[in-house]
């Protein structure tokens, strides 16, 4: 290696590219520290790049709809308009604690909402409560979010790992039979689902034959695959999310797995189907909201409909179940917000605990005031590889739908693992 | 232990899908002495390309030959203009210059073609496994690793650069 002596042309040319740098950037820094008294802004610290990208997108883009929403009606507290400002977290729980402290700290965001990572979701979760500010978790799953970590502070959107795991589990294993086979990604939500799925098994007397935990961001499920043919289960349970999801379907296709053995999960969601060959579009699935059909929006729900409607003219794509999740929590935050007259995360948490509603699904609901979990239906789909004649993205077949209290665990049962602490 | 046969195997085509990838980068390393980190972005352009031109109608086979010469064309261009200026100074420079450009690229498709995956299966002659008696195996893997065998070939019998000892990292380097 030659020894890099800087002279003095080089560190003045450097230091002059570097000061312009920094003063086209300017503005921008002198923008964000603008005075917040007529702005509230909501900071969003989401996996924007990664295995989840698409997923943070499709919440982000959901969360901006019910902003803008509010904003057409003239904002909260009579008259405060609403902002946000998005920070990306890369899938890592310490760096989405980092963005979170930013946003209050430096921003000044009167609440938070995120993620997709169930780890990044807990971990902003406590950091958050730890800064008395307000956290919803719109996509991240896993049952210690409102369970073992619950937080005064914290509520959910998204079904827990338990809801999901216990309204399909019982289904697919009576459409296919005792013997489970799972591939499992190796983090909290994996875990929790695993778990679930474990407990569901004990309740029928099906076995699991076979449980592969693979790292965040496989790309190759090869060697997992191979063992599954092995095996020969009755049915393949695929747990992995993402990009991870369309990596592990498209090599089962690859694999002959497809048309062999059935698939099956927890989940599915619209991103990653609309990534797949028509080929590897297979398998039984929990769906947590679609964008058609009356057994989802139940009829002349007005709200659903110009959701749907606008959001496909905006983004020409239909909106998602994380479109959804994003929509549902910025709307119900906003609300939170305005009924308390108040940012401060306990009036919020007050105002939004046990608070019934209706929104872009058939029923009323409400985030239950003893672990804040969202309680709503999940429904059942198989997968439809091409789509409808007249909307290629419809590719879900909704069959079922299980109310909230027949899939959660009861408040009992949530308060032996809950305990929350109010200031 | 029945296992482990086409676990060995599988990992044998997966080392083919690396060296694959790997032999450019060291042809481009030992011709050039630049340690090209954006190479994973030429390799994710030409996908993407490819995807663009069978959008557009294109045989698999056609893209298969002219989305990777785009690639080339443009990391031509790369050369001539960025890497060529930096030959003369430590590898660290176009170290830094290709990593710069490798994040820049990553963004540029996130933004072309947005976060979500697109579509994208093999031609119906290549895709399907078919059966080895100790396991099943997809064909397009199988394809590649033919593929692999086909460049190796090609390289040994280009006489002007006696290309394999690049590629395997031995000396040569163009002359400067």
């Amino acid at each position: 290696m030659t020894d890099f002596k800087v002279d003095r042309k080089t560190f003045l040319t450097t230091a002059a590219i570097a000061s312009a740098g920094a003063a086209a950037g300017f503005p921008t820094i002198l923008r964000s520290t603008a005075s917040a008294k007529d702005v509230i802004k909501i900071g969003l610290d989401y996996e924007y790049t990664g295995v989840y990208a698409a997923y943070a997108q499709s919440e982000t883009r959901g969360a901006m709809m019910a902003m803008d929403a509010w904003n057409a009606r003239g904002g909260v507290m009579g008259g405060t308009r609403v902002t946000t400002v998005s920070e990306d977290n890369d899938n890592n729980p310490g760096i989405a604690v980092e963005k979170a402290r930013k946003l209050v700290n430096v921003d000044k965001c009167a609440a938070l909402m995120g993620s997709i990572n169930s780890s990044v979701s807990l971990a902003v979760s406590g950091a958050a409560n730890a800064m008395n500010i307000l956290y919803i978790d719109s996509g991240g799953h896993a049952d210690a979010v409102t369970g073992a970590d619950c937080k005064y502070s914290t509520f959910r959107t998204c079904h827990s790992t338990w809801m999901e795991t216990h309204a399909t589990g019982f289904s697919l294993g009576k459409k296919f039979g005792k013997k489970w086979y799972l591939i499992t990604p190796d983090y909290a939500f994996g875990h929790a689902l695993d778990a679930g799925y474990r407990d569901v098994a004990k309740k029928i007397g099906a076995t699991i034959v076979g449980d592969d935990l693979t790292p965040l961001g496989t790309t190759d499920f090869s060697p997992y695959l191979s063992k599954v043919l092995g095996a020969k289960p009755d049915l393949l349970l695929v747990l992995v999310q993402g990009d991870d999801f369309v990596n592990c379907l498209k090599q089962a296709h690859e694999f002959g797995l497809v048309g062999k053995i059935p698939i099956g999960g927890p989940q599915v969601e619209l991103e990653a189907v609309w990534a797949l060959p028509e080929a590897a579009r297979v398998g039984f699935w929990g769906v947590e909201w679609y964008y058609k059909g009356a057994n989802v929006l139940g009829t002349n729900n007005k709200l659903a409909t110009n959701f749907v409607n606008e959001y496909r003219k905006k983004y020409h794509t239909p909106p998602t179940a994380r479109s959804a999740f994003g929509y549902i929590t910025m709307d119900r935050l906003l609300w939170g917000i305005n009924q308390a007259k108040s940012t401060n995360a306990a009036k919020i948490a007050h105002a939004l605990a046990g608070a019934k509603f209706q929104t872009i699904f058939e029923g009323t609901t409400y985030y239950r005031a003893a672990d804040h979990q969202l309680m709503w239906p999940m429904w059942l789909g198989g997968i439809r590889a091409k789509g409808t004649p007249q909307d290629k993205y419809d590719v879900f077949d909704i069959v079922d739908r299980q109310e909230p209290d027949s899939i959660e665990q009861s408040i009992a049962e949530k308060a032996k693992v809950c305990k929350m602490v109010w200031p | 232990m029945a296992h482990i046969a086409p676990e060995i195997f599988n990992g044998l085509i997966l080392g083919a899908f690396y060296a694959v990838v790997a032999i450019g980068l060291s042809l481009i390393m030992n011709l050039t002495g630049t340690i090209n980190m954006a190479h994973g972005s030429f390799m994710t352009l030409a996908g993407y390309l490819a995807f663009a031109l069978i959008g557009a109608g294109t045989n698999y086979w056609y893209a298969l030959a002219i989305a990777p010469l785009i690639a080339v064309v443009i990391g031509i261009l790369m050369e001539r203009t960025m890497i060529r200026p930096l030959y003369r100074r430590d590898p660290v420079y176009s170290l830094l210059l290709t990593f710069g450009i490798s994040l820049i690229a990553e963004e540029a498709f996130r933004l072309i073609w947005g976060p979500n995956g697109v579509p994208f299966s093999p031609p119906k002659v290549l895709s399907g496994s078919i059966s080895l008696g100790f396991t099943t195996f997809p064909v397009y893997r199988l394809f590649i690793a033919g593929a692999l065998v086909v460049i190796i070939i090609a390289l040994e019998s280009s006489y002007s650069i006696r290309a394999t000892d690049c590629a395997c990292g031995r000396q040569c380097r163009i002359a400067k």
